[in-house]
């Protein structure tokens, strides 16, 4: 009897599944997402200061209640009422500032609202910053 | 009339490619994963928009109650304090200017550790920043 000559490759296939479901399991695809900012350089800040009067302000209550320009709203109001002024001004500056008690969630919120309208100019001061606008 | 056959061709099922099939999979994970080296639970803000955070970002995580974590990146985030986020920030900054700071804040967590994270951050030179947030689903009604 003659046995031909061949390399076994049977369990290669097995091997390679094996490779597979242990990829599978260990891949993360896209877990890091997220709203992408760009801070201002510190020499920046002073040119690019916002006149107050003329960007839209938003604010974020303790208790995540939402008002624009001073005027209570929901978060589902903001693109109605930034359309007509992003319409006359694509570059409109909006402010946002939050109660540093209310909910980090309220934030993003707004900020995501503020991209889906299409705002480009979204300018988050700090605390720090806050307290040095209301000293001038 | 009955007909002799003449060539017996045995049934099977043809397994040759799925060697072939398999490695090209293998290939595909091994050029798409990424191992994440944040293994910390935080409860995401929700968020429609949403971009693709650059691999390899510094991590800064700040859980419900406003404890801090610190990653560079690399290694799994450790425990920190809110006030550290400068100087380590400013250490990354001198290496790689455009080096991109993620936050990972819990949704839950007060909006005046997010604000000093990101006042540190300024503080420290840091350009880019990015707000880790999960897929918020579009409600049907509205």
């Amino acid at each position: 009897m003659q046995v031909e000559a061949e390399i076994p490759s049977a369990s290669t296939a097995d091997i390679a599944f094996l490779l597979i479901i242990f990829f599978m399991v260990t891949t993360a695809f896209g877990t890091t997402r997220g709203l992408e900012m760009t801070l201002p350089k510190k020499q920046m800040a002073v040119a690019e200061e916002v006149k107050t009067t003329e960007a839209v302000l938003i604010e974020i209550h303790e208790d995540g209640a939402i008002s624009i320009d001073g005027s209570p709203c929901s978060v589902e109001d903001i693109q109605s009422y930034l359309e007509p002024k992003l319409a006359r001004n694509p570059n409109k500056f909006v402010l946002v500032k939050s109660d540093l008690s209310a909910k980090y969630q309220g934030m993003v919120s707004v900020i995501d609202e503020l991209r889906q309208a299409g705002v480009k100019n979204i300018s988050i001061p700090t605390q720090k910053e806050i307290q040095q606008w209301e000293q001038y | 009339m009955k007909f002799r056959r003449t060539v017996g061709i045995k049934a099977t099922i043809p397994s040759a490619s799925m060697g072939d099939i398999a490695f090209l999979l293998i290939i595909f994970f091994i050029v798409t994963t990424t191992f994440s080296v944040d293994k910390t639970k935080v409860n995401l803000p929700q968020s429609l928009e949403r971009e693709a955070s650059v691999p390899g970002a510094a991590i800064i995580v700040i859980d419900s109650e406003g404890q801090v974590f610190l990653s560079t990146g690399d290694h799994n985030p450790e425990p920190s304090g809110i006030d550290d986020i400068t100087i380590f920030a400013h250490n990354i900054v001198a290496r790689t200017p455009q080096m991109q700071f993620t936050i990972k804040a819990s949704r839950d967590v007060e909006y005046r550790y997010v604000d000093k994270a990101i006042e540190q951050l300024r503080d420290a030179n840091a350009l880019n920043i990015s707000l880790l947030t999960t897929q918020k689903v579009r409600s049907s009604t509205g």
